[in-house]
């Protein structure tokens, strides 16, 4: 184009037109001022009077829409176009940030678990911690890893992060290994023993691998506990969860998988792979079925699971709501190595940051009403994550010790 | 993830006239979806509809320029717009050596410029009010309204039942207050009733 033909359209007579049109489809009251202002636009040209012949032919606004949708479809991947564009335009000063977005390709599947060789010992990363307070704020704070710590019946404890392969512990004639950096206990050698407990606990920053001994597989998240028998014996097998896990249960109809979760819900397993979140600062305790069958207990309530369906418990309230259908990839996006959010609030977001960066957030002026949709890779580092929700205008100042302000 | 607060008028022109790269976003947010309505009204491609408003959009960092009100910054865009699509289609003619297709388009009067301009505005809030449902009302709304899917590949998609996808639709028309759309929505859910 050689020379812009530069209209100055005047733009303060349009804009209240649509929202006046948007309230007129909407059936609500336009005042006598509203009115007379829509009547004028009518009046002004006949491709308003045509605009809005054609609102009312409900077939011609699902076309418009239909146009809109499609543009909508390619607006993200278009913003990155730009932004790589513009941060090619501007000078250096600007382009500290550069372009990251390339990073946050989703991962195809989990690829989180089981990485990492040699032994790093997690106590260490806590003794190094106070040093922490002196660094700068805009050190750059890693995503979290595999780890977690097993207490063992004696009381005893064994940090295990990403360590080598081998038997770590004996319990009760039932050896314990680490293999690939997910703990197994192999089958009992002697029965009759009485019941041996271990739990296994991951902190912020850490989730974990388990392979139970009666073959069921569970994948802590962060934060995490769960206390199980180091062998099954007697009718059932129980287990205790604080945090989320995901459970995928080896079938034996003969002795029901029951795992109790706080002090009143009770999720009664036989054969199948579901998720619970049961995090104490998450209002609800959820519990959602992927495969098979499962049974709640809460609140002299039960529900029987179908896959796919999800069940809150509130425990403020003591109540059990009815099954819902859930977003499996969703509720599974941790596991899959994923943060992924569905119409999420801010301090939704932000509580899955905390778990994951081991980080504490404070809200300098209130909580801005953002909510939030997409998915991030949880391999990214805070800074990365926090650059992406910042194109929601929320802004973040990253404070010494770890603090992650909320501004306005 | 779609920025939803503005930033105060002043602030963003000041930036813009700065060439500050971290408000593309915003602006990106705010206009790209109404640019692309637009130039898709005056030529037939979207991909190239979406490279024309991308283009106006960087223009703000190639020339930076001043504006004294977001209004004056919309019809600048606008303008931009306009301009290219029409540029475009006269490459296409010459291109494609058929004048009669295309004749008579390469002429937008302001009038017509300014009766899209509110359209668009209008598909952003009536897109606004769809989006704020609740995620599985939504899902049905766009399933069965944008997608024109039918009742059963719609509950295939969604992995839920006939039965559940029923209830859906009857809630998923209760919360949207769009008159129109409700009716259009009803409509099309009665005759895939009745098929």
């Amino acid at each position: 184009m050689a020379s812009e033909d530069f209209h100055d359209i005047n733009m303060a007579l349009l804009d209240p037109v649509a929202p006046l049109l948007h309230k007129l489809l909407a059936g609500e009251p336009l005042s006598a001022e509203e009115l007379l202002l829509l009547q004028e636009w009518q009046e002004r040209s006949s491709d308003n009077k045509a605009l809005l012949d054609r609102l009312e032919m409900s077939a011609a606004v699902q076309d418009m829409l239909k146009k809109w949708y499609a543009i909508e479809k390619n607006r993200e991947e278009k913003k990155l176009l730009g932004m790589h564009r513009v941060h090619q335009l501007t000078p250096p000063i600007h382009t500290r940030v550069h372009f990251l977005r390339r990073r946050f390709v989703r991962y195809a599947a989990a690829g989180l678990l089981l990485l990492g060789t040699g032994a790093y010992l997690w106590t260490l990363r806590q003794h190094r911690e106070p040093s922490l307070a002196h660094a700068s704020s805009a050190e750059t704070i890693a995503p979290g890893r595999d780890g977690a710590v097993l207490t063992l019946a004696d009381g005893s404890r064994v940090v295990l992060d990403s360590m080598g392969n081998g038997v770590i512990a004996n319990q009760q004639g039932v050896p314990v290994s680490l293999q690939n950096g997910q703990l197994a206990y192999g089958p009992i050698s002697s029965s009759g023993e009485e019941m041996v407990y271990n739990t296994i606990s991951t902190p912020r920053g850490r989730q974990f691998k388990v392979l139970l001994p009666d073959g069921s597989k569970v994948w802590l998240n962060a934060a995490s506990a769960l206390r199980y028998p180091t062998a099954f014996t007697g009718k059932d097998r129980r287990v205790t969860l604080e945090g989320e896990a995901y459970f995928e249960i080896a079938k034996n109809a003969a002795m029901p998988f029951k795992v109790a979760v706080g002090n009143t819900t009770e999720v009664e397993v036989l054969g199948t792979s579901f998720n619970i979140n049961s995090y104490k600062n998450e209002s609800t305790i959820k519990t959602t079925l992927l495969e098979g069958v499962v049974r709640l207990h809460a609140y002299q309530q039960s529900q029987t699971l179908k896959p796919g369906q999800q069940v809150s418990i509130t425990p403020s309230k003591e109540k059990m709501e009815p099954a819902h259908e859930a977003d499996p990839e969703q509720v599974m996006a941790w596991k899959n190595g994923l943060f992924k959010f569905d119409d999420a609030s801010l301090p939704e977001v932000m509580r899955e940051l905390e778990r994951w960066y081991d980080i504490e957030v404070t809200y300098a002026k209130g909580i801005p009403p953002i909510r939030f949709g997409g998915e991030i890779n949880k391999q990214n580092t805070l800074q990365d994550v926090l650059q992406i929700l910042e194109e929601s205008n929320v802004h973040f100042k990253l404070e010494q010790g770890r603090k992650l302000v909320v501004m306005p | 993830m779609q920025s939803s607060l503005p930033y105060e008028e002043k602030e963003l022109l000041t930036r813009i006239a700065e060439g500050d790269a971290t408000i593309y976003p915003y602006l990106h947010d705010t206009y790209y979806n109404s640019l692309v309505y637009f130039s898709l009204s005056i030529i037939p491609d979207q991909q190239q509809a979406e490279d024309i408003a991308v283009d106006s959009l960087v223009k703000l960092w190639q020339l930076p320029t001043h504006f004294e009100t977001t209004g004056k910054l919309k019809s600048y865009l606008f303008t931009l717009v306009r301009n290219a699509s029409l540029n475009y289609l006269k490459h296409l003619r010459v291109r494609e050596r058929s004048e009669s297709t295309l004749s008579g388009t390469d002429v937008l009067v302001d009038s017509r410029m300014e009766a899209l301009i509110v359209e668009s505005d209008l598909m952003r809030l009536v897109h606004q009010e769809i989006a704020r449902l609740p995620a599985s009302y939504r899902e049905v709304v766009e399933l069965l309204y944008i997608e024109d899917l039918s009742s059963a590949e719609a509950a295939e998609k969604l992995g839920i039942s006939m039965e559940n996808l029923r209830q859906r639709k009857g809630r998923a028309i209760k919360e949207l207050k769009n008159e129109l759309l409700r009716k259009g929505f009803s409509e099309l859910l009665l005759s895939v009733l009745f098929f």
